[in-house]
């Protein structure tokens, strides 16, 4: 088969499951043939819906791999390149697609909001209609297959290229830097490593972590729309952290996905923060649940917890004993058995990681790290900081500073 | 004013994003699309099939700098 017949069999076989339409184009833009009706829409779509500028600047800097064009009507097509000896003789193209019943829907909305007539709206609608909702997967595997009808060349969908969109002025480092981010850092990873703990009193770390930040920053002029995203990330990192945690990757991927649903379901910004709390409450309680059924013991794993949470004041074993319930001998004894190191080895551990933290993503001097998580002496803290991570504290903050 | 029959439609569109003011088309039916918006193009696109209703719809300016912009396409 020559190209051209790859390609009509190739559309032929999309069109058993989605109906795509093949263009084929001069290198300068010229439409050389489509199959789509000139009703769903006009022939000359490279013009209209501006793609000319980005497809020419991509061939003409030598592109090649398949090249994704998508507009602001949420309609995407994907374009493919012919060589012949090296030069550009053909662009096909296939498409149009929506990637989602969302954009579809969208348009409709906005479409409703204009007070069309009912026949130019009928119309419309009938066509919106007719082009096909295609995954943005399945689509980018259609893009690999397109090319590789046209150039027998197999490439992966990171090969997949997009138009370049930097219209803005290059980001300045120092502009981008907002003293607004001071301490959030800090706050959110102790909340997320209290959450992958199953930490019950993560409410406390929430709190802080709320009050630094209302979440992404960026204005999209729709409130609900900003705290929906914003949960949406609190989401994904509470998902992942409690992965990590030990909750099972099934169970954590499909609470994302039935929170994720819910969050989109909310009406008001009191039944979001409620969705919220109940999310993180679940999430944390089967963290737990998932520890629970290993070998470390509820006694033991609360006093963990409680290590984690006061890790900053001067823990004792005996009222840590205490606090468990057991005598200090048996508790030692059990904490050793179950967690696999000494409750002072813990301890230390616990407090060394909170000085990893400190390191990065705050300005507090060594001396007030020290203090603060009650250390006793920076050398020792210096000393010991040194044996547990291989550097000193020092060159451990030049390294992964992140403020 | 209306458009002159036999108009390159896409020439016409693209010259919209220079005008100074929001250009206007209005179809008999009481419809009203303002060009410069992406989904109002795809709207007046989609009947481009329909010669009649492009030749009976009426273009309304709001600048009169526009009426020169746009006069190769347009007609009383």
């Amino acid at each position: 088969m020559n190209i051209e017949e790859k390609l009509l069999f190739f559309d032929e076989m999309l069109k058993c499951n989605y109906r795509v339409y093949l263009w084929s184009y001069c290198p300068d833009l010229t439409l050389i043939r489509t199959n789509c009706p000139s009703d769903l829409i006009t022939s000359d779509v490279v013009s209209f819906l501006n793609f000319a500028d980005s497809l020419m600047e991509y061939a003409k800097n030598g592109g090649r791999y398949p090249f994704i064009l998508d507009t602001p009507l949420s309609l995407i097509w994907i374009a493919a390149f012919e060589y012949e000896d090296d030069v550009l003789s053909k662009i096909h193209m296939i498409g149009p697609a929506f990637t989602g019943k969302n954009s579809l829907l969208l348009m409709r909305k906005e479409l409703d909001e204009r007070e069309l007539t009912v026949k130019l709206r009928s119309k419309i609608f009938q066509q919106l209609d007719d082009i096909p909702i295609i995954p943005t997967t399945t689509l980018f595997q259609y893009a690999v297959m397109f090319h590789y009808c046209i150039t027998g060349e197999r490439v992966s969908t990171n090969d997949i290229q997009f138009p370049d969109f930097h219209t803005e002025d290059p980001a300045d480092d120092i502009r981008l830097i907002s003293e607004e981010h001071r301490g959030i850092w800090l706050a959110e990873q102790t909340l997320i490593g209290m959450i992958r703990d199953g930490n019950p009193d993560y409410k406390k770390a929430l709190e802080k972590s709320s009050a630094l930040s209302n979440g992404i920053k960026f204005d999209v002029g729709d409130t609900m729309r900003q705290q929906k995203s914003s949960v949406h990330v609190l989401l994904t990192l509470t998902s992942r952290a409690t992965i990590e945690g030990g909750l099972n990757p099934s169970i954590s991927y499909t609470l994302s996905d039935y929170y994720s649903q819910r969050i989109e379901n909310s009406k008001t910004t009191s039944e979001l923060t409620a969705l919220c709390r109940t999310m993180l409450e679940d999430y944390v309680q089967r963290v737990r649940q998932a520890r629970d059924n290993s070998s470390v013991s509820r006694q033991i794993r609360n006093i963990c917890d409680y290590i984690t949470t006061h890790v900053a004041e001067k823990l004792l074993i005996d009222s840590l004993a205490e606090k468990a319930g057991y005598t200090e001998y048996y508790f030692s004894h059990k904490f050793k058995k179950e967690i696999g190191c000494s409750v002072n080895e813990f301890i230390q551990k616990e407090k060394l990681e909170r000085a990893k933290l400190l390191l990065c993503s705050t300005k507090m001097g060594i001396q007030e790290i020290s203090d603060e998580l009650s250390f006793g002496s920076r050398s020792y803290f210096s000393s010991l900081f040194r044996s547990y991570t291989g550097i000193s504290p020092s060159e451990y903050r030049e390294n992964h500073l992140k403020i | 004013m209306h458009l002159k029959p036999n108009i390159d439609i896409m020439e016409f569109l693209k010259k919209i994003p220079k005008c100074e003011s929001d250009v206007y088309f209005e179809t008999p039916d009481g419809d009203i699309l303002v060009l410069s918006s992406a989904l109002s193009q795809y709207i007046f696109c989609s009947i481009i099939n329909q010669p009649e209703l492009l030749q009976s719809g009426v273009i309304r300016l709001v600048k009169s700098a526009d009426k020169r912009l746009l006069s190769e396409f347009l007609c009383d």
